[in-house]
């Protein structure tokens, strides 16, 4: 390994330009500002001060704020030397952070888009504290090119103090080469179009005019949209037509945007030894993933991407925070590009999956139909027709769910990983790299014990630290068991 | 490849039979709880009611005496039947349940902590709990009820072997 030597960093102060995005933000007055400023807005009001008085309490908020920013730029500081990052920190309680490089997990750096203006960055060390926990140290704000410098300086400095737990793994994908960039995925404009179907971009539109509906009336909309939104009274059912398309599009335009607001040129790559991701149209966010620590990886596809074959890709990582949103290596995209991306990115695993056994099919259907259909008897005996129509139609309507949730189910395991698949309205692949087990657990109930199946639960320290093969075949559970972990999970079976 | 019918192994030891008295004991603490509960709910629910509620109230104490009957006489003897575990050279498997049943098994280069656990009611018994705790929130074993002595004395073993063999890679 041929990294630059690096002999760290002396005492620095941050980026001076952040005094006026603290400023204007209120940053740091915003605590005490928030209490302060009811009380001037009513002491504005009652004492009559109109605008002369309205623009001094403006100043001297202003004035406030600044100087609290600069209290605070006045008194942090950090440095680098040769094993740890050193952030100093308070005005009179002085409190001194020591980040061991060897325990930095991940550099993330975020601008916002008032950071951007003044070229600077938010740098977040996320390290692994001693007790198994994250901790933080948060650099708010140093310069645009510090913060790309101080990222590679302390990933490096990482990969130079880890070299033994490098050396371990030979199933590194890339060499710890920094000067190596090799791109995996780039979000396509064109894929946005995938994010109205995708619940947590759908939830954003909605958010908004939830809120927006409740004074609905006092907002200064022009007369045609209100048109498409309000239903007049006596409206025909043409019109209703009409303004429910019209609802739709405004919140799939609305997705639209989210998807993009969150995920505009997206960029996965491998730098060094790291998956470094960019992303965002307004705050510009960058975060980097130890390759090293990668341990396998989510496909996840709601029924709205499953039905236009797209999928979403999220990487498993060990001790890190924040997975779902942090582990990203592809928001959006088709099936087939986020296939590519795991087998070029994670690892490839190509053996087929083995379906479970018809019983697994049975419970399916028995838990899908089932409730709604002892609903639909019960409504039914007191007297409910309408209701119970309802439940029947949601019980025939699970016999569908039952048959999708079953062709979900299926698992696989090849030399170094297994593979485990379920779930219907969310359908997830799942592929867990054999070192990342820590644990197996076999769960049988009585039922289950009766039909001839097991739930295998693979125990990970990543991710959600478990993940089930829902109603394997007794057999078929035991099977994957002593083949992903023959040595130490051996005891399972034999004597 | 084994049989479909295949089962996993049973562990190779039961755990102490003190466990009996503590179950049956907090079976019957549950069980006058509801029992008070389900008497008192008989008692006020007025006559002039809807039916469906009558009808609740009047079989809530049945219920349960039914379950009273299950968690002091039934369950704790199941579960005593159930409960195994076992520490192999490269691992601690148990096996815990009634009903539902669970086989886990951890490779004991994984173990982060071993902690001993004695609650109030274990030391009445003279039992204690070792539990054992992994990198993932799904992978912690926990060998219950043991001999307070045996305890004792498995725990600081594992803790040795686990630091002599630990895999930080995880």
């Amino acid at each position: 390994m041929n990294a630059p030597p690096t002999s760290g960093l002396t005492e620095q102060r941050l980026d001076w330009r952040v005094l006026v995005v603290h400023t204007v933000t209120f940053r740091q007055a915003r605590a005490i500002l928030s209490s302060a400023g009811p009380i001037a807005v009513v002491v504005a009001v009652q004492g009559n001060l109109g605008s002369v008085g309205l623009i001094g309490i403006a100043v001297a908020a202003t004035l406030a704020s600044l100087a609290f920013s600069v209290l605070r730029w006045w008194r942090f500081s950090y440095q680098i030397d040769a094993q740890r990052l050193l952030v100093r920190q308070g005005l009179l309680t002085r409190s001194e952070r020591a980040v061991p490089l060897d325990r930095v997990r991940g550099v993330d750096v975020e601008a916002s888009a008032l950071h951007r203006l003044f070229r600077i960055a938010v740098l977040r060390v996320d390290a692994a504290a001693g007790t198994g926990g994250n901790d933080e140290a948060v650099l708010d704000a140093v310069s645009a090119t510090d913060a790309r410098r101080l990222r590679e300086l302390l990933l490096v400095q990482r990969a130079v103090g880890g070299g033994p737990a490098v050396a371990q793994a030979p199933e590194v994908a890339v060499a710890p080469d920094v000067a190596a960039e090799r791109v995996f995925a780039r979000l396509d404009p064109r894929w946005l179009l995938y994010a109205p179907l995708v619940g947590s971009y759908l939830a954003v539109p909605l958010a908004i005019g939830g809120t927006l509906l409740r004074d609905v009336g006092s907002l200064p909309i022009p007369t045609g949209l209100r048109d498409l939104v309000e239903i007049p009274e006596g409206a025909g059912a043409g019109r209703i037509a009409l303004s429910l398309i019209g609802a739709l599009a405004v919140v799939a335009v609305g997705a639209l945007l989210a998807g993009a607001v969150a995920n505009w040129g997206f960029v996965l790559a491998a730098r060094g030894s790291n998956l470094v991701a960019e992303r965002g149209l307004l705050t510009r966010r960058t975060v980097s993933l130890e390759i090293d620590r990668i341990r396998g990886y989510v496909l996840s596809q709601g029924l709205g991407l499953r039905l236009v074959r797209a999928a979403r890709l999220t990487a498993l990582v060990t001790g890190l925070g924040d997975q779902n949103r942090r582990g990203q290596l592809l928001p959006l995209g088709p099936l087939r590009v986020a296939e590519d991306v795991a087998a070029s990115a994670v690892r490839r695993f190509d053996t087929p999956l083995r379906p479970h056994p018809s019983a697994a099919l049975r419970r399916r259907l028995l838990r899908a139909v089932g409730p709604p259909a002892l609903i639909a008897v019960v409504l039914l005996l007191v007297d409910l027709p309408v209701a119970a129509t309802v439940a029947a139609v949601v019980a025939v309507a699970g016999v569908a769910l039952g048959i999708d949730r079953y062709h979900a189910l299926g698992h696989a395991a090849d030399a170094a990983a297994l593979a485990v698949r379920s779930g219907s309205v969310l359908r997830r692949r799942v592929v867990l790299e054999q070192r990342a087990l820590v644990g197996w657990r076999v769960r049988q109930s009585w039922f289950q014990r009766r039909a001839g199946l097991v739930t295998v639960i693979a125990c990970v320290g990543a991710g959600e630290g478990g993940y089930d093969v829902l109603d394997c075949g007794t057999g078929q559970g035991l099977d994957l068991v002593t083949a992903v972990s023959p040595g130490w999970a051996g005891s399972l079976t034999t004597h | 490849m084994t049989s479909p019918r295949a089962a996993p192994r049973t562990p190779a030891y039961q755990i102490s039979r003190g466990a009996i008295g503590l179950w049956t004991l907090e079976g019957a603490i549950s069980s006058l709880f509801l029992l008070a509960a389900a008497i008192v709910a008989a008692v006020l629910v007025p006559s002039a009611a809807p039916a469906p509620l009558r009808f609740a109230a009047a079989a809530a104490p049945y219920l349960a005496g039914a379950y009273a009957v299950i968690a002091v006489a039934i369950r704790p003897r199941l579960r005593y039947r159930v409960h195994r575990w076992e520490v192999t050279e490269e691992s601690v498997f148990t096996l815990t349940g009634w009903l539902t049943q669970n086989w886990t098994i951890i490779p004991i280069a994984r173990i982060q902590t071993v902690d001993i656990n004695r609650g109030a009611m274990q030391r009445l018994f003279g039992l204690a709990s070792v539990a054992l705790l992994t990198a993932s929130s799904k992978g912690t074993v926990e060998i219950v009820h043991l001999d307070a002595g045996l305890a004792g004395a498995v725990a600081p073993d594992l803790a040795h072997r686990a630091a002599a063999i630990r895999d930080e890679a995880t």
